[in-house]
C-alpha cells in the first residue's frame, strides 16, 4: 500500500509540470505575434515590388526595428522560464525555442543588410527564408497553446 | 538516391521532388514522420532557390547577392530541423499533459482534491 502511495506521489510531482517542454507563455506569443506582422509587411513590400531599391529601406525601418526589438522581448520571456528540475528535456526544448526566435532573428537582419545596400527586388528568393524561419518561430511559440 | 552530377532543374516542381528524393535517401523516416510539418516549407525553399538561380542567370542580382540568398534558405532548411525536433518534445509534453488530465480529474472525483488545477479545471 505504502509503495502505492509512493509511485502515486511520484507520478503526481511529474503531473503538470513541464517536463518536456516549457509551458505557453502568453507574453512571448504576443510578442512574437506582433514580431511576425511587421515581418509581414517587410516581405509584402519586397513582393510587390515596393522595397526593390536601398532608398526604400527608411520606409520599412521601423518594421524592421519593431520585429526585432519584439523578438527579443520574446527571447526574455522565454529565458525567464526555467525547467523544473536539472537536466529536465524541457531545458533542451527551451533551447531549441531560443534558437528558432533567433533563427528568424538572423534571416531578418541578413535581409535588412540586402535591402539597405542593394534594395530586395521581387521574385529572386529572398523572402521565403525570412518566412518559413519566422513562420516556425512564431508557431513554435504558440505549440502548447 | 539517383545521380546529382548532372541535375538542373527547369521547373520548381522538379527541383522540389529532387529534394525529398534526396532527404528521403538519407532520412526516408525522419521524412514520413515529419512530412506534414515540412512538406511546405521545403516547397517555399524549393521555389526559392528556383528563384534565386533564374535571377542569377538573368543578371537581375549579382552573385554576391545570389550566395546570401542560398545561405539564408539553407539556414532555413536548418531551422526547419530544429522545428521539428522541437515539436517532438510539445508532443511529448501534450501527452504527458493528456494523460494527467484524465488521473487528476479521476482523482479529484474520487477525493475531491485537485491535484492539478492547471489541468483539470472540470
Amino acid at each position: 500500500m505504502r509503495l502505492k502511495l509512493l509511485i502515486f506521489l511520484a507520478f503526481t510531482s511529474l503531473g503538470g509540470c513541464s517536463v518536456f517542454a516549457p509551458p505557453y507563455l502568453p507574453e512571448a506569443e504576443k510578442s512574437m505575434a506582433s514580431a511576425y506582422t511587421s515581418i509581414s509587411q517587410i516581405t509584402a513590400c519586397v513582393d510587390l515590388g515596393l522595397c526593390a531599391t536601398p532608398a526604400s529601406f527608411t520606409a520599412k525601418e521601423s518594421d524592421y526595428i519593431s520585429a526585432i526589438a519584439g523578438m527579443k522581448t520574446a527571447e526574455t520571456i522565454v529565458s525567464n522560464w526555467n525547467p523544473p528540475f536539472d537536466n529536465a528535456p524541457s531545458s533542451k526544448s527551451k533551447k531549441l525555442l531560443l534558437e528558432l526566435i533567433d533563427g528568424c532573428r538572423m534571416q531578418l537582419v541578413s535581409l535588412s543588410d540586402i535591402h539597405r545596400k542593394n534594395g530586395v527586388p521581387a521574385g529572386v528568393g529572398l523572402t521565403q527564408p525570412v518566412d518559413v524561419s519566422c513562420n516556425q518561430a512564431l508557431r513554435a511559440t504558440q505549440a502548447m497553446g | 538516391m539517383g545521380s546529382l552530377s548532372d541535375f538542373d532543374a527547369s521547373t520548381v516542381d522538379e527541383l522540389f521532388d529532387k529534394i525529398v528524393e534526396q532527404v528521403k535517401g538519407v532520412a526516408s523516416k525522419w521524412y514520413n514522420a515529419n512530412r506534414d510539418v515540412v512538406e511546405g516549407y521545403f516547397k517555399s525553399l524549393a521555389q526559392a532557390s528556383f528563384q534565386t538561380q533564374v535571377s542569377l542567370k538573368s543578371g537581375r542580382i549579382d552573385k554576391e547577392v545570389a550566395d546570401q540568398a542560398l545561405r539564408m534558405q539553407q539556414a532555413a532548411l536548418r531551422q526547419t530541423i530544429r522545428y521539428t525536433e522541437f515539436m517532438t518534445f510539445v508532443l511529448a509534453q501534450q501527452v504527458v499533459d493528456a494523460a494527467f488530465k484524465v488521473i487528476g480529474t479521476a482523482v479529484k472525483n474520487y477525493t475531491g482534491v485537485n491535484f492539478f488545477p492547471e489541468l483539470s479545471q472540470v
